[in-house]
């Protein structure tokens, strides 16, 4: 075990408001240096001194976030950049590692900085749960100190530079991870979808296309970043993301009241299979897990927290490559983390 | 300008290229002047806005501006048509109209209301 993964991300521990619906609440800043190329044009001496201002930079950070650390990806190896991927900290890109790639993290993960990926400077706040405004305070935060330092990328019409168009202007993607596993049960997702698409958000599976996505989960997030300024940003992915749970809320409440054998019967043969499982690949690990995980959520399971859902959900390596050994692998962490778990048999 | 072959005609050098977007495929083929010219009224009945693409590219061939480059990364004018992608800040104003175009394309606005850096 590296010291990477002896600290926990906060949003696994579920710790945070509605955190059995919504996993986690991310804002994301996308940031640019006015005077070096963006990373694909960098040259290696660019990146590293990219690299080295940002750093510079982020001291006065640490009297907020304590313990943070720069990391050069180039020092990781193969487990512990699988590991950062997992907890969503870093990208599959830039755990591929451009020279200069580093991140900046500290122990709870709630603040990372992912340095010469797809821009200079990607800030990222991964929060527990529905917390929209504490993310975006977080990042915003960390934003002015930084810009206290650094000369950014800034046009008067155009906002915040980026290596993308589709970044430019307030750089701001604010995301929330979303378990809807109850609407899906009662045939209800493709409709809400509809009714939140109309209301000017992107809203796409996690894992897996179409409109019932791997495992139930779906990501809420802004589709623009200009022409709305941050707090009309927030205020958009939030009130999309509070009526999709409570919608949810609402599912799971008349599957707890009318279809109850059904839910705990998903439940059941979903942890047989898990308890029991020899090889899995990452994909059927989370689609059995989502009908355990809204059982969870619902108190019909001991011995099985979210935290420890969630736990699984980030440690199925999804986007790895997926060999015979990895889905034995797989297994072997899933049989053993649902060692104790059991289904809680009576109706309320 | 490398001594890549036309891919339409194989014989004479190519000196543009096309894009063709249909929805969300990206289609991009180096061709040489002749054929752009000769295919242009063909394409344009797609609904990607070919003639207009290869007479900006065309014409800045015709007028030798080799360096209708950024100064400041070397990002071309071909690069800024192939993917929408700006090399660094100075893009912006380089490219100017294309970018313009890339943004309102991808974001539906054009002028951001959100905050400033504070320096």
């Amino acid at each position: 075990m590296t010291s990477y993964e002896d600290n926990i991300p906060e949003w696994i521990k579920g710790d945070g408001p509605d955190s059995d619906v919504v996993v986690s609440t991310r804002a994301r800043l996308a940031r640019s240096l006015a005077a070096f190329p963006f990373p694909a044009r960098a040259s290696g001496e660019d990146l590293t001194m990219v690299a080295s201002h940002v750093e510079a930079a982020s001291e006065e950070l640490g009297r907020r976030f304590p313990g943070l650390v720069s990391i050069g990806m180039d020092r990781l190896g193969s487990a512990e950049k699988a590991f950062l991927l997992d907890a969503r900290v870093i990208s599959a890109e830039q755990a591929d590692g451009r020279p200069g790639a580093a991140i900046l993290l500290e122990p709870s993960a709630i603040l990372s900085i992912m340095i010469n990926e797809e821009d200079h400077i990607r800030i990222q706040v991964l929060k527990s749960g529905f917390a929209p405004d504490e993310a975006w305070e977080v990042a915003d935060w960390v934003d002015d100190v930084l810009a206290k330092k650094l000369d950014y990328g800034y046009s008067e019409r155009y906002g915040y530079l980026t290596a993308s168009v589709s970044n430019v202007g307030t750089g701001l993607r604010l995301s929330a991870l979303m378990h809807l596993a109850g609407l899906a049960m009662k045939n209800r997702v493709a409709s809400q979808l509809r009714a939140a698409y109309d209301l000017g958000v992107s809203i796409r599976g996690m894992y897996g296309e179409g409109s019932r996505s791997v495992g139930d989960l779906y990501q809420v997030s802004n589709e623009v970043t200009l022409g709305l300024s941050e707090q009309e940003i927030v205020q958009r992915v939030a009130s999309v993301a509070k009526y999709l749970l409570g919608e949810e809320r609402l599912a799971r409440k008349e599957l707890l009241s009318e279809e109850w054998n059904r839910l705990l019967e998903g439940a059941d043969k979903a942890l047989s299979a898990l308890k029991y499982v020899r090889s899995i690949t990452p994909e059927k690990a989370i689609m059995l897990l989502s009908p355990l995980r809204l059982a969870a959520g619902l108190d019909l399971v001991e011995n099985c927290p979210i935290s420890l859902l969630n736990e699984l959900l980030a440690g199925m390596r999804v986007g790895a490559v997926d060999d015979p050994q990895a889905r034995i692998d797989r297994a072997e962490l899933v049989r053993k983390k649902l060692a104790d778990a059991r289904t809680v048999g009576r109706q309320r | 300008m490398d001594t890549t072959l036309c891919e339409l005609c194989s014989s004479r050098p190519a000196k543009v290229m096309v894009l063709r977007r249909r929805h969300e495929d990206v289609n991009r083929t180096f061709v040489c002047s002749e054929c752009a010219n000769e295919r242009a009224r063909l394409y344009a009945r797609t609904d990607f806005d070919f003639e207009r693409v290869i007479a900006r590219v065309d014409n800045r061939a015709n007028n030798r501006e080799p360096a209708y480059s950024c100064q400041f990364c070397g990002t071309t004018l071909a690069d800024i048509i192939a993917d929408g992608r700006p090399g660094c800040c100075a893009c912006y104003k380089r490219f100017a109209s294309e970018i313009e175009q890339a943004i309102e394309s991808a974001q539906d606005h054009s002028h951001h209301t959100g905050k400033a850096p504070e320096r």
